[in-house]
């Protein structure tokens, strides 16, 4: 199992694969580096074909990351899955959701 | 605080989906901390109390993760503390359900102490006591139980009263126990079954659950498996007092008929016309006015207390005059006071409500008070004529997932207006 995270021509970000436990360490390390920059950045999930909550983590992991630099940040195209989990843990308010 | 509108008088019609039982997933999620291996969980609720057991094994260390069909994979080799703080504690007395198998697998637990409760007394000390006969070291100051044991020894465990949560906790911590366990006066609630049944696939060696005795062989070790929780058979029976209150006809999926046995008999004994599947059951009242009917709880296999609210409600607009004596808990009837707001005619006499039915309840804002009796309000708000304006509807939240959209699923006029 495993996921990639990459630039596209339009800057915004592209994650392929499976966004959960066993990949989250190696997004991580791939996402640094590409979470820098001004501007409103779009991270596009896709790509994503299999989810759980430490996929949901991560993203917020990056919400915060990029909001302590007083930058914006939004997701498009979360899959369903992990908006329901979202709403379960109580965090869908806190997503920022780009159309899709 | 959320208020739920409801607009009565419609019958409801359709089908609804009954989800796990958060009395079982309670105790299966505490159990998790029993394996070596990691337990995924299936059919939990998406319920209040999930997210906060959840929160307070995560705060002791222990990995979870959701995955896309809501299961819960948790792997309690990961744990570094073994504290249940009051903060936590005090939100959800189910917590309480961590001592045990804290203490038989890490010989060690610090549980604050719950705390009061809205609806009666549920004394922890029966847990204490048996784990004590158990040869648990265990002090009680600060409002924390402090226990240490090197390993639990088997021992017979008479209860002084049925207690459920009593009942698993030391059923949990005899599994791991040096030799055999028995447990006499055990409660027999199918949740209690269901724990046992999780346990013995985890490799428990648990025998006579469902029965007042309750034996149990201590084994070296507890492995991972993966176990769906069994239906909810109080939002089952609360759906069917539903229909039968507003003279509806509805198929309620994903459940056991033989869990709401007793329900089911006092619902035909209302007029309800009700058919059985494996799985299934559907109530049809033809658009008949419900039957009033006398109703004493007390523990599983009897009527259930959980559901006496509700047949409260089914009273009050019943035909005829019905009693609904309370055995089990003292101070479960504060929804009858909100019920009198709506014009319902009944009166109390000790542990005892008389209910004379009437043609009609009239909508009226009402608070609910706990859990059942939140839904005994939204039952009432459905016959009411009117809107009925239900505040503090955190209680119903914390016991049904996703109300609002099942009857609405089923044609309620039921909205949700957030505060």
């Amino acid at each position: 199992m495993s996921a990639t995270i990459r630039r596209g021509d339009d800057n915004n970000l592209y994650i392929s694969g499976e966004l959960g436990f066993t990949t989250v360490q190696d997004l991580l390390r791939q996402g640094r580096g590409l979470l820098n920059g001004q501007g409103r950045l779009i991270i596009d999930l896709a790509g994503v074909t299999r989810t759980d909550s430490a996929g949901l983590a991560l993203m917020l992991e990056w919400l915060g990351e990029r909001r302590s630099c007083g930058q914006d940040i939004c997701f498009r195209n979360v899959p369903e899955s992990l908006l329901e989990i979202a709403q379960v843990s109580n965090l869908a308010g806190l997503l920022p959701l780009a159309e899709g | 605080m959320d208020k739920l509108i409801i607009h009565g008088g419609v019958p409801l019609a359709g089908e609804v989906r009954i989800a796990g039982a958060k009395n079982a997933a309670l105790p299966i999620l505490a159990a998790t901390l029993l394996a070596d291996g990691p337990v995924t969980v299936g059919n939990v609720p998406h319920l209040h109390d999930i997210t906060t057991t959840m929160e307070l094994l995560g705060r002791m260390g222990v990995q979870l993760v959701v995955d896309e069909r809501m299961r819960i994979e948790v792997d309690a080799g990961t744990i570094k503390d073994f504290y249940a703080p009051y903060e936590l504690v005090k939100t959800m007395r189910a917590s309480i359900l961590v001592l045990g198998p804290l203490l038989t697998r890490f010989g060690r637990a610090d549980v604050s102490l719950p705390g009061g409760c809205a609806i009666g007394s549920r004394p922890v000390n029966l847990h204490i006591d048996g784990l004590r006969a158990m040869g648990a070291d265990i002090r009680v100051e600060g409002g924390y139980i402090r226990a240490k044991a090197d390993r639990l020894k088997g021992a017979r465990l008479v209860m002084d009263l049925v207690t459920v949560t009593g009942t698993e906790n030391l059923m949990m911590a005899a599994t791991l126990a040096d030799g055999e366990t028995v447990i006499e006066n055990a409660a027999r609630e199918p949740e209690v079954v269901d724990l046992a049944n999780c346990l013995n696939r985890m490799g428990a060696k648990i025998s006579g659950a469902g029965t007042d005795s309750i034996r149990i062989e201590g084994v070296d070790r507890l492995s991972g498996t993966s176990y769906d929780v069994l239906p909810d058979r109080i939002e089952t029976g609360t759906f069917l007092v539903a229909a039968a209150i507003t003279g509806g006809s509805v198929k309620v999926r994903d459940t056991r008929p033989h869990l709401v046995d007793v329900v089911l008999q006092k619902l035909r004994a209302a007029g309800a016309v009700i058919e059985l599947g494996d799985d299934w059951i559907k109530l049809d009242m033809q658009g008949r006015r419900p039957v009033a009917v006398d109703v004493h709880t007390a523990p599983y296999p009897a009527f259930p207390t959980d559901m006496q609210a509700q047949f409260t409600a089914l009273n009050a607009v019943a035909e005829g005059v019905g009693t609904i004596t309370e055995n089990v808990f003292e101070n479960r009837f504060m929804h009858v006071q909100e019920m009198q707001r709506m014009g319902a005619n009944i009166r109390l006499e000790g542990n005892t409500a008389i209910c004379t039915g009437v043609d009609y309840l009239t909508a009226a804002p009402v608070m609910a008070t706990d859990l059942r009796a939140s839904a005994s309000l939204v039952l009432s708000g459905l016959v009411a004529r009117g809107d009925t304006v239900v505040d503090r509807i955190y209680h119903i939240d914390r016991g049904y997932d996703c109300i609002e959209e099942k009857l609405a699923g089923l044609g309620a006029q039921i909205r949700r207006m957030p505060d």
